[in-house]
C-alpha cells in the first residue's frame, strides 16, 4: 500500500522553534547518518486508511516505514454477564504480534505490556461516560515490526475508535524518540531502537495539548527532557493533522 | 461512518441477573442498628424490603473500633459500602469530599502534608536461601525483594552483558482480588514499571545495576540476576515500596567471588569454582528510587494510601537518581495532563528524591547494622 | 547412594536437634494491616504468612451456600522461598492440593452454621520453604481466623514427624524430608483431642506409626500452647490499646 500520489502530504517533519544545537558526535561517529537516510529529527512518512476490517465497527491500517499495523474496534457491546455493573464505558485493549512480525520468526513476542499501555494511551481521550454498561474491544495487530511500533499502534488505534463512531474529545497522536549518544531521534526504527541510550514515548491529544501516556527509559537530564518532550509534542500535533485529514478524506468519500 | 450504538440490555436472561445495581429506586430507607459492638445499616425500599445491607465489621472497621480510634465516619462507610457494594475501596461522597478537600488544604488524612512520606521501616537479610534480600514497610504497604544470582552464559548478541530480570508477584494476602490470576496484571505493570525505571534503555545506558560488572569471563559466563518482588499488604504506592526493597536488597547482597580455574579455548565452557567465603558487595549508590506523584484534584501528593489513590485523576512515577537524573518515567492513570505540568511534577520528584534517598540510604545502613 | 546419616551416634539430627525436639517457633499477629485477620508463623527457617478476609459477601452467586458460609482457601508460594530458583505458574497441582488440604481442615473447626450466606477466604503465602509448609499453614491459618474473630470450636494445630534411621523425628525439615522416608502430618482440635488431618506417605509398620503418630500429636500440642500463649498476649495487647 502507497500513499495516492497528488493526495494531501502525507510526510511531515517538525520544525524546532529554537535551533538544535551543533549534535556532538562520538569519535566514530563522525559522518553518522541514519539508516534511512533521514535526518535526525525527521519523521517517516505516515500512511493512514480507515476501514480495513469489514466485520469491525470501526477499524485502520497504518504504515510508517516498515512498521504495518492493523486495529480493529469492536463495540460498544454488552459487557460480559460476570461484569459487574458499571456507570462508565470499559475499554479493553489487545496488541498482539503475527509470528511474521520480526525478522526472525517468533521473536520478540515479549510485549505483554503493550496491551495496558495502549489502555492508558486511550482511556483518558475517549468518553467513557457515553456508553455505560458496555465495553469496546480494541484489537491491535502488528505486521510488521519496524520500529516505534506502540506509537504506532496508539495513533492507529485511536483512528479506528474514531472510525468506530466512539466519541473521543480528541485524537491521540504518538511519537517515541530515542537517545543515541548524545542525539535525539525522532521516531527511530527497528536498528535504532536496539542501540538506543534512552527512549521517550509520548501520546497526547494534539489541539486540547494533553498528555495521556508517557514513558522514559534510560538516564535523561532536565535540558533533554525539555527538548525531547517538545520534539514530541511537535511530532504528534503534525501526526494528528495527517490523522484528520484522512478522516476527513474517508467521510467525504462515504458521502460521494 | 459512525455507526449506531447497539442498545443494550434489551435481551434478558430468565433469572434477573440484571444485577439490583441496575435497579432504580427513587426512595429508600436506611435503617441503622447501632450496638457498642457492631453498627448494621440496611437500605430496603419504602415497603421493608431489603435491598442491600453492611456492617462495620464488614467494611473492618473491627480494628479501629478495638483500638478505639477516632474515627470521624464509621456509618459513612458502612451506607457507602451499601450503595456500591462491588467497589474496590467504597468511599461515600462524604469521604471523597474529605480526602480532596484535605490534600486541597495541604493536611491529607493520616496528618501528613502532600509532600512527605509515610515512615519507611527497611529489615534485611530476611530470606537466607537468596543472596540478597530486604522487606520494606511504608504504613501499611509492606513488600519483599529478593535478589538471587545464577550462573549464566551471557546472551551472543550482547556478550559484554548479564542478564537481569525483575518479576513482581502479587500476593492473594494482600487483597483478596489478587487471587488465582487476579494479581497477574498488576504484577507485570510493576514489573514493567519497575525494569523501565531500574533498568535504563537498551543498550544499558542509565541503568542503575551496571550489567557489565555481573561477567567473569566475557562471552562465557556471567551473574544472571534474578530480582523477585513480593506484595504482601497493599496500602497504596507499590511501585515506590518495591523500588526502596530492591535498592536495599541489592546493598544487602553478596555475590560470591568466581575463580575462573583454566582458560579454555575456543568455544569451551571455562571451568569456574565458587567461593564460599569471599562475597562481592554491589554498588548502590546509582540506583535510583521511584517516585510516584499522585494528582487529585489540582494538586499532587507522593506517598498515596489507596484511599488516596481512588481518587487520582492521573499519576507519573518518577525514578531519579543520585546525580539528580531521570532514568525513568512511567505515567498511569488515564486523564491527559498538560506538558508543563509534567516537567513541574519532574522537578518536584527530583526535590523529594534527595530526601527519599538520603531516609532511605541511612535506613539501609541501620538494617545492614543491625543485622550483623 | 551411600547412606546419609540422619541422626548421629550421638542422637543429634543433622541440624542438631534431638529427635524428639521441634524446631523455634515464632509467631505474629496482625502483619498485613488490610486484611481482616493474619498472622506470620514460624517454624525454623519456615516461614508463612496467613491472611482471612471475611465473612463477606459471597463474590460469586453460584457458589453460595444458604445454611453455612462458604470457605476458601488459596495456598501459593514466593519465586524465592526454596533454595533453587523456580518460576511455577499459579495453580499447580500441588498447590491446588495444600490448599485444599488446609480448606478442608480449616472448615472442619470454622462453626459455619452461625454465618449464612457468606464467605470466608483464607490466603497463605509461603515466604520460606524447609519442609514442613503443611503444617505451619495450617497453624498460621488458625491464628488470622482468631484473629480475624471468627468463631471455631477450637484451635487447629498441625505438625509432622518421620521415621528416619530406625528413629521417629520430630517436625522433620527440608532434607529429612526428602529423604524419602514415612512423614506423617497430623492435624488436631487439641482442647477436644481430635484429629482432623492426618496424613502420610511411605510404608510403615502399624505399631511404629502409632508411636510416630503420637509423636506429632505431642508435637501438636506443644504448638497448641505456643498458640494460645501468643493469642493471650495479643488480647493482652489489645486491651491495654482499649485502655481497659
Amino acid at each position: 500500500m502507497a500513499a495516492k500520489p497528488g493526495s494531501v502530504p502525507t510526510t511531515y517533519s517538525p520544525n524546532l522553534a529554537q535551533k538544535t544545537r551543533p549534535p556532538i558526535f562520538k569519535d566514530n561517529d563522525l559522518d553518522w547518518v541514519r539508516p534511512d537516510g533521514r535526518g535526525f529529527h525527521q519523521c517517516r512518512p505516515a500512511f493512514f486508511r480507515t476501514g480495513a476490517v469489514n466485520s469491525a465497527s470501526g477499524s485502520a491500517y497504518a504504515e510508517l516505514g516498515n512498521t504495518k499495523v492493523i486495529v480493529s474496534v469492536f463495540g460498544p457491546r454488552e459487557s460480559k454477564k460476570a461484569m459487574m455493573y458499571s456507570d462508565t464505558g470499559r475499554l479493553n485493549c489487545n496488541v498482539s504480534h503475527t509470528t511474521f512480525a520480526t525478522p526472525v520468526r517468533g521473536q520478540g513476542l515479549d510485549h505483554k505490556e503493550f496491551s495496558s499501555m495502549l489502555h492508558k494511551a486511550l482511556e483518558g481521550a475517549i468518553m467513557l461516560e457515553t456508553f455505560p454498561k458496555t465495553t469496546v474491544d480494541v484489537f491491535a495487530l502488528v505486521l510488521e515490526s519496524g520500529g516505534s511500533d506502540l506509537p504506532v499502534v496508539i495513533s492507529c488505534a485511536s483512528l479506528a475508535l474514531a472510525d468506530a463512531g466512539i466519541m473521543m474529545y480528541d485524537l491521540v497522536a504518538a511519537v517515541s524518540v530515542a537517545c543515541l549518544g548524545k542525539n535525539l531521534v525522532i521516531d527511530p526504527i527497528l536498528e535504532e531502537e536496539s542501540y538506543q541510550d534512552g527512549s521517550l514515548l509520548l501520546a497526547c491529544m494534539p489541539s486540547r495539548n494533553e498528555v495521556t501516556q508517557l514513558t522514559f527509559t534510560g538516564e535523561w537530564s532536565t535540558p533533554d527532557i525539555n527538548e525531547a518532550m517538545q520534539l514530541c509534542l511537535d511530532a504528534c500535533s503534525k501526526l494528528g493533522k495527517v490523522m484528520r485529514t484522512c478522516l476527513k478524506e474517508a467521510a467525504s468519500a462515504s458521502q460521494e | 461512518m459512525a455507526k449506531p450504538i447497539p442498545k443494550v440490555g434489551s435481551r434478558r436472561s430468565g433469572r434477573s441477573s440484571a444485577r439490583k445495581s441496575a435497579r432504580r429506586i427513587p426512595k429508600g430507607v436506611i435503617h441503622v442498628q447501632a450496638s457498642f459492638n457492631n453498627t448494621i445499616v440496611t437500605v430496603t425500599d419504602v415497603r421493608g424490603r431489603v435491598i442491600s445491607w453492611s456492617s462495620a465489621g464488614t467494611c473492618g472497621f473491627k480494628v479501629s473500633l478495638r483500638k478505639k480510634s477516632v474515627n470521624p465516619f464509621p456509618l459513612n462507610t458502612c451506607s457507602g459500602f451499601c450503595c456500591t457494594p462491588k467497589e474496590m475501596v467504597g468511599l461515600s461522597a462524604g469521604e471523597k469530599h474529605f480526602i480532596q478537600g484535605g490534600i486541597a488544604q495541604d493536611l491529607r488524612l493520616d496528618g501528613r502534608k502532600r509532600l512527605t512520606y509515610r515512615p519507611i521501616y527497611v529489615e534485611t537479610g530476611i530470606i537466607p536461601q537468596a543472596h540478597g534480600s530486604a522487606r520494606v514497610r511504608l504504613g501499611a504497604t509492606d513488600v519483599i525483594a529478593s535478589v538471587k544470582a545464577e550462573l549464566g552464559k551471557p546472551s551472543a548478541l550482547q556478550p559484554d552483558k548479564a542478564k537481569i530480570a525483575i518479576y513482581v508477584d502479587c500476593s492473594p494476602t494482600a487483597a483478596p482480588m489478587f487471587e488465582g490470576r487476579g494479581g497477574e496484571e498488576l504484577s507485570t505493570e510493576l514489573s514493567v514499571a519497575l525494569e523501565r525505571c531500574l533498568l535504563g534503555g537498551k543498550s544499558g545506558a542509565g541503568a542503575g545495576i551496571d550489567p557489565t560488572s555481573l561477567v567473569v569471563v566475557e562471552g562465557k559466563v556471567c551473574w544472571d540476576l534474578y530480582i523477585d518482588g513480593l506484595v504482601i499488604s497493599s496500602d497504596g504506592n507499590l511501585l515506590d515500596a518495591l523500588a526502596a526493597a530492591i535498592k536495599a536488597a541489592l546493598s544487602n547482597t553478596g555475590i560470591p567471588k568466581v575463580d575462573v580455574a583454566a582458560e579454555a579455548t575456543g568455544d569451551e565452557q571455562p571451568e569456574v569454582n565458587i567461593s564460599d567465603e569471599e562475597f562481592l558487595q554491589f554498588d548502590t549508590t546509582g540506583i535510583p528510587v521511584i517516585v510516584t506523584l499522585t494528582k487529585v484534584g489540582k494538586h499532587y501528593i507522593v506517598d498515596a494510601t489507596s484511599e488516596e489513590e481512588s481518587q487520582m485523576s492521573s499519576a507519573v512515577s518518577i525514578s531519579v537518581n543520585r546525580k539528580g537524573h531521570v532514568c525513568g518515567l512511567t505515567k498511569r492513570g488515564g486523564a491527559g495532563l498538560d506538558p508543563s505540568i509534567i516537567l513541574d511534577m519532574i522537578s518536584v520528584a527530583k526535590h523529594v528524591s534527595e530526601q527519599l534517598i538520603n531516609k532511605l540510604d541511612s535506613e539501609i545502613a541501620a538494617a545492614e547494622a543491625s543485622e550483623e | 547412594m551411600s547412606k546419609t546419616e540422619y541422626v548421629s551416634p550421638e542422637g543429634l539430627r543433622l541440624d542438631g536437634r534431638r529427635p524428639m525436639e521441634m524446631r523455634q517457633l515464632r509467631a505474629e499477629i496482625g502483619t498485613v494491616a488490610k486484611a481482616n485477620g493474619s498472622a506470620v508463623f514460624e517454624m525454623g527457617n519456615t516461614k508463612v504468612i496467613a491472611a482471612v478476609y471475611g465473612p463477606r459477601e459471597v463474590q460469586n452467586r453460584s457458589q453460595l451456600i444458604n445454611d453455612h458460609a462458604l470457605v476458601r482457601c488459596e495456598y501459593s508460594m514466593a519465586n524465592f522461598s526454596t533454595g533453587d530458583r523456580m518460576r511455577k505458574p499459579k495453580g499447580d497441582r500441588r498447590s491446588t492440593e495444600i490448599s485444599l488440604v488446609i480448606r478442608q481442615t480449616m472448615e472442619a473447626c470454622i462453626l459455619t452454621h452461625l454465618m449464612p450466606r457468606s464467605q470466608i477466604d483464607i490466603f497463605v503465602q509461603v515466604l520460606q520453604a524447609d519442609g514442613g509448609t503443611r503444617s505451619a499453614c495450617i497453624n498460621a491459618a488458625t491464628l488470622a481466623l482468631a484473629d480475624a474473630g471468627i468463631p471455631m470450636r477450637d484451635i487447629v494445630t498441625s505438625c509432622s514427624a518421620g521415621y528416619l534411621n530406625s528413629t521417629p523425628l520430630l517436625d522433620l525439615n527440608y532434607i529429612e524430608d526428602s529423604a524419602g522416608g514415612p512423614d506423617v502430618t497430623v492435624g488436631i482440635l487439641p482442647k477436644l483431642d481430635k484429629v482432623t488431618l492426618l496424613q502420610m506417605d511411605a510404608k510403615l509398620p502399624v505399631d511404629i506409626f502409632e508411636n510416630v503418630m503420637g509423636l506429632a500429636v505431642e508435637g501438636c500440642k506443644a504448638i497448641a500452647n505456643y498458640i494460645r500463649e501468643v493469642l493471650l498476649e495479643n488480647t493482652k495487647q489489645l486491651e491495654f490499646r482499649r485502655g481497659l
